[in-house]
């Protein structure tokens, strides 16, 4: 149900409190009053308010009432196929009635293997984001994926039968050729187009297990149907199969940096005052040994002894390994109207599925060689500058949303590659020995995060700090 | 903070070259000309980001030849004599195996360690080492301002209470003006219904047998005369009556206004004859009255009986005496005062509610529990008739130990009152002073100077490592032998340390000692710049201040995930147990970090192949912590319904 936007009270007896950032509404038991609205199409349902106790008031066994009302009108409302959007897809998935088999060569070239339901039409707004035409010049077909003929199936857009021999025509009809052979066939092959499957086959044949041909996994089927209902559209990376993932990566050390500052004020410095390289310290310490120096810089270059990571587009790791490893692409519903299947661009998201049950946290080589599998998006210049620190760091140079399956329930956690050594604070110690403004502003760049009392930097906004 | 700018240990302005905070500051906003402010005063004292000093040159100013003659002077005399950044004499700890902690009990070190890069814990205090200010602002008298940051905490506790409790408030007369409301519109057209409508139902079903006992003590006479006692207003004006909905939970509780008991009675009379309509009342007036309603003694019982069976008024009187609490005092006066008397009317019975109430004023007044045994004969009551669960309308609990009525029973359309919370208890006795053991004299005794300052600070080992062995501003003593420890032996001494209980000198240390992880992290953030502080009471490691807990919070928290990628674990099956973190795990973290607003950092720490005891010797920390790899992934929650727009 979380395809249910939030906000907009529809009716409550109070005022709403005040609407938290964390709070997720995909978490809530849904409203069933909202979906009456769905009947009538008209628009998105709002999320309402939920109380939390009985107080006895006929307003609220109203509201109860009219709930369970629409809860049960939305489950008994009929659901059918319209005539004009009738969409009738053929499952070549199994073996007596196998793709390969029965499908002349050119009329699946360019197709993957999972690509197991042909469409025999090609009406319908989904077709936009979903299948994917066969190469054959002279007659085009659309075939889908397991999960997006499944996800038609369940939302009743799509009739999906058992083919018989005689069910591939050999692409789509068209207005002046259906005539003739139309007629034929109907005297040769005593009209057997096939048999009708129900959801339940549907789900039977078409969820399996990865890398299984023309099956998909139940979690990442999960996934794929959750986002498309949220609107986005979802689309195969190409690391989906681990085989097919031809990609040649080459290994690379984690580079070090040593902390060598470039800036004006320490090129001036050390044009004036030459200053020896560091000497190694000595093996028990003290790192900043007694002595005088003249910034904070100075004494932090000595302080920093443990290699820090420095990002680079350059990086590659080796191959991801399952199942951290990158499945989905997505466009979020906003660049939705401008997608064009076969000119997607860069993605928008990137989605890696794992089962929570079975699986633990990524170790650091999975969690880097996911991350090095997504292309380098380092912080767009608007988030340069001191006040943009936060912002920048959170940012990171990589990401990747991680959908983690609970038994149908899915946490989503976005993971970014970030380098806090890349962060320069010392510079500010310097500076803030004569300006001090960098401490109060820190928290401007934080907008739309207000939340009474954090954003004093200034004053006695230190309770909460630990 | 006023105070503690006038004490500091290290007096910053005059340091040389050390550029006084107000001139920088000043000339930004000079509209506040009168006293610096407290960020400035907090710029000022925080000023030394380490324990150590730096001496910059003066700045070169263009047009002020003479700023290269003064560069130029600072320059030569630094290099004759060059000044120690060093802080001196350097700050002391002393070890303390039994809490795997140093202590650092002089006061110059406290503050100095506290203010020089925000290091230690006070051992009485939340963080900031200020336990001696808080308690001799709390024995000066009079004193206005809390400053403590302890102090804010609770005051600021106090006030969301508040603002709770007034949320709460405007919740509850929101629902009681909806159930006025409603009990009126639903009035209007037909008393009968109203009785039957949803507020009133359960109450009208307590009542029930009482309306039972009322009619059939009158025999087989008709309602109407009941209709008959007429009230004086309309059904609509009593309901809208301010208290008119908690009426019938007074006569439940047993407890009458005295402005209200005329109208009660009215309404009451109304309630009953309408209820009655509903429920067949064959039963026998003995029965009746052995309903708990009823908690009469039986001489008592037989007394009431007594006086109705003979009584030629008894319709009139019924409702009255059953509308009365059921207290076994209320029918003192009925059984014992007026025994016999055969004609009552309506003027004896307002004297009897008099009575009544004088009597249970009293009743409470004398014994605590008066309202919890009228609480208790209420539950029974509703229970025997068939009617197990509770009445749905919601009444102020009313069992409270307390000696004043007035203060133990609540009307419901009476906002809750803040000073009634437990919170608030809780917070009144955190109030108190916090060093229970200790003797405290009045103010007007002891002079504020005089108090021993019994707080001493905590270093973690990260910390105190970090402090002795990186900036080489802290020494750590012994507490046996007196003198301080070096750093190859600290470093030794704290990873055994870290385990618990401690290993022993000839076990082998491991890369992977806690201390080791922690350190490696620790160092490498501070070394960075941020100020890194513990990260316990967010259920992390570490949490990252920009510049300091005083100047903004932290918002990153750390998480430190060990990592075995090197080759030399790949056959070690318990380092492959040691990365297994679950997800659930995880996810609860990142929830908690969430909620108070901060970004989760996963930090991985890659472990190193082991070294023998003779390559760490020979090759010095520095290189043994240069082995280690950390890396910083950010975690946060990614909500697809707030992707939408990206």
């Amino acid at each position: 149900m979380a395809d249910i936007d939030e906000d907009l009270p529809v009716t409550s007896l109070h005022a709403q409190s005040v609407n938290d950032e964390d709070d997720d509404p995909a978490d809530d038991t849904p409203d069933y009053r909202l979906l009456a609205s769905l009947s009538s199409k008209s628009s998105f349902p709002k999320r309402g308010e939920k109380d939390f106790e009985p107080h006895g008031t006929k307003h609220q066994d109203g509201i109860l009432e009219t709930s369970r009302q629409a809860m049960h009108d939305a489950l008994s409302h009929t659901r059918f196929h319209i005539p004009k959007n009738y969409t009738r897809g053929f499952y070549y998935g199994q073996k007596s009635m196998g793709r390969d088999d029965v499908i002349p060569a050119e009329a699946r070239k360019g197709l993957e293997d999972d690509r197991v339901v042909l469409l025999e039409t090609s009406k319908g707004p989904h077709w936009k984001s979903m299948g994917k035409t066969n190469l054959g010049l002279k007659q085009a077909s659309l075939w889908l994926l397991p999960e997006e003929a499944l996800y038609l199936v369940e939302r009743g857009n799509l009739d999906l039968w058992w083919p018989s021999r005689s069910s591939f025509k050999g692409g789509f009809k068209t207005e002046d050729k259906e005539a003739a052979p139309e007629s034929e066939h109907e005297d040769d092959e005593d009209d057997d187009e096939g048999v009708p499957m129900s959801v339940q086959a549907a789900f039977a044949l078409l969820i399996g297990d990865d890398g299984e041909q023309g099956r998909v996994s139940l979690e990442r089927y999960t996934v794929y149907t959750n986002l498309k209902r949220n609107g986005y559209v979802v689309l195969r990376a190409p690391t989906w199969d681990p085989a097919n993932s031809g990609q040649s990566q080459t290994l690379q050390p984690i580079t070090k940096s040593n902390a060598e500052f470039p800036n004006i004020f320490s090129w001036l410095l050390g044009r004036l005052f030459p200053k020896s390289a560091i000497e190694p310290p000595p093996p028990f310490g003290p790192l900043v040994r007694p002595g005088m120096y003249r910034s904070y810089d100075a004494i932090y270059r000595h302080v920093a002894i443990i290699p820090r990571y420095k990002p680079s587009p350059k990086d590659w790791s080796p191959p991801p390994e399952d199942p951290y490893r990158v499945v989905y692409r997505l466009w979020t519903p906003d660049n939705a109207s401008t997608f064009v299947k076969t000119n997607p661009g860069e993605p928008d998201f990137r989605v890696a599925i794992t089962d929570a049950r079975s699986t633990s946290i990524p170790s650091l080589t999975q969690m880097t060689a996911l991350l090095e599998s997504t292309p380098w998006d380092p912080p767009s210049p608007k988030l340069m500058g001191p006040s943009k620190l936060y912002q920048r760091l959170r940012h990171g140079v990589r990401s990747v949303v991680l959908a983690v399956v609970d038994q149908g329930v899915i946490s989503y956690l976005r993971l970014g590659e970030t380098a806090f050594g890349e962060e320069d604070l010392v510079q500010r110690f310097n500076r803030g020995q004569s300006g001090g403004q960098s401490g109060g502003n820190k928290r401007s760049g934080g907008a739309g995060r207000g939340r009474g009392g954090r954003g004093r930097g200034r004053g006695g906004g230190r309770g909460r700090g630990g | 903070m006023a105070e503690t700018s006038t004490t500091p240990p290290m007096v910053v302005p005059t340091m040389a070259g050390q550029p006084a905070v107000e001139d920088a500051v000043a000339p930004v906003r000079p509209s506040k000309p009168a006293g610096p402010t407290k960020y400035q005063i907090n710029n000022q004292l925080y000023a030394l980001p380490v324990p150590l000093r730096t001496f910059p040159l003066p700045t070169f100013v263009p047009h002020n030849p003479l700023s290269l003659l003064q560069i130029l002077y600072t320059w030569v005399s630094q290099t004759i004599s060059p000044p120690t950044s060093v802080i001196e004499p350097l700050y002391q700890g002393w070890f303390s195996p039994e809490t795997s902690s140093i202590h650092v009990t002089d006061f110059r070190s406290i503050r100095g360690l506290w203010e020089q890069g925000f290091y230690g814990k006070g051992s009485f205090s939340r963080s900031e080492p200020n336990w001696l200010k808080a308690e001799k602002r709390k024995r000066a008298k009079g004193a206005g301002r809390t400053n403590t940051s302890e102090e804010l905490t609770l005051q600021r506790r106090a006030q969301r209470q508040q603002l709770k409790w007034e949320r709460a408030r405007v919740q509850k007369e929101a629902i009681d003006r909806k159930l006025l409301e409603e009990a009126a519109a639903a009035n209007s057209p037909d008393v009968a219904i109203n009785v039957n409508s949803l507020p009133l139902e359960a109450a009208a079903e307590v009542l029930a047998p009482s309306s039972l006992l009322a009619l059939d003590v009158g025999g087989d006479v008709p309602s109407s005369p009941l209709i008959d006692f007429v009230p004086p207003v309309g059904p609509l004006e009593l309901l809208q009556l301010p208290n008119s909905d908690a009426d019938i939970t007074l006569h439940i509780n047993g407890f009458v206004h005295p402005q209200q008991s005329s109208s009660l009675d009215e309404k009451y009379n109304l309630i009953t004859s309408d209820v009655s309509q509903y429920y067949i009342a064959p039963v026998s007036p003995l029965e009746l009255l052995a309903l708990p309603n009823s908690s009469l003694s039986p001489e008592m019982k037989e007394s009431v009986v007594a006086e109705r069976g003979f009584s030629d008024d008894a319709v009139h009187v019924s409702p009255e005496l059953v509308g009365l609490p059921n207290d076994h005092s209320i029918y003192k006066p009925l059984a014992n005062g007026k025994p016999n008397s055969p004609n009552q009317n309506s003027i004896t019975d307002i004297e009897l509610i008099e009575a009544v109430r004088d009597e249970t004023t009293k009743t409470n007044c004398s014994t605590h529990l008066g309202n919890i045994t009228t609480e208790t004969h209420i539950n029974g009551f509703a229970d025997t008739n068939g009617h197990p669960s509770t009445p749905k309308i919601k009444r102020q609990k009313s069992v409270r130990f307390s000696p004043t009525v007035e203060q133990t029973t609540f009307l419901p359309s009476e906002p809750p009152s803040p000073a009634r919370s437990i919170d608030t208890a809780i917070t009144n006795r955190r109030s108190v002073p916090e060093d229970a053991a200790l003797e405290v004299p009045s103010s007007d005794e002891v002079d504020l100077d005089d108090i021993k300052d019994q707080e001493h600070a905590q270093l973690t080992l990260e910390e105190a490592f970090f402090l002795s062995y990186s900036l080489n501003a802290l020494t750590i003593l012994d507490p046996e032998s007196k003198i301080s420890i070096s750093n190859q032996n600290l470093f030794s001494m704290f990873r055994r340390a870290s385990y618990f209980p401690p290993l022993s000198n000839d076990t082998n240390l491991s890369p992977d000692d806690p201390f080791m992880i922690n350190y490696v992290v620790y160092h490498h953030f501070r070394s960075l710049g941020w100020v890194v502080r513990s990260g316990v009471k967010f259920s992390v490691d570490y949490m990252l201040y920009v510049r300091g807990p005083v100047f903004t919070h932290a918002e990153f928290a750390v998480l430190i995930l060990p990592s075995y990628s090197d080759p030399y674990w790949r056959n070690d099956k318990s380092a492959k147990g040691k990365e297994k973190r679950t997800w659930a795990w995880l996810s609860c973290i990142n929830r908690v970090i969430a909620q108070v607003k901060k970004t989760l950092v996963l930090v991985y720490v890659d472990i190193p192949k082991p070294l023998s005891a003779e390559e760490e010797l020979m090759l010095g920390i520095d290189y043994i912590l240069g082995r280690y790899k950390v890396r910083e992934i950010v975690m946060k929650r990614w909500i697809s319904n707030r992707q939408r727009g990206k």
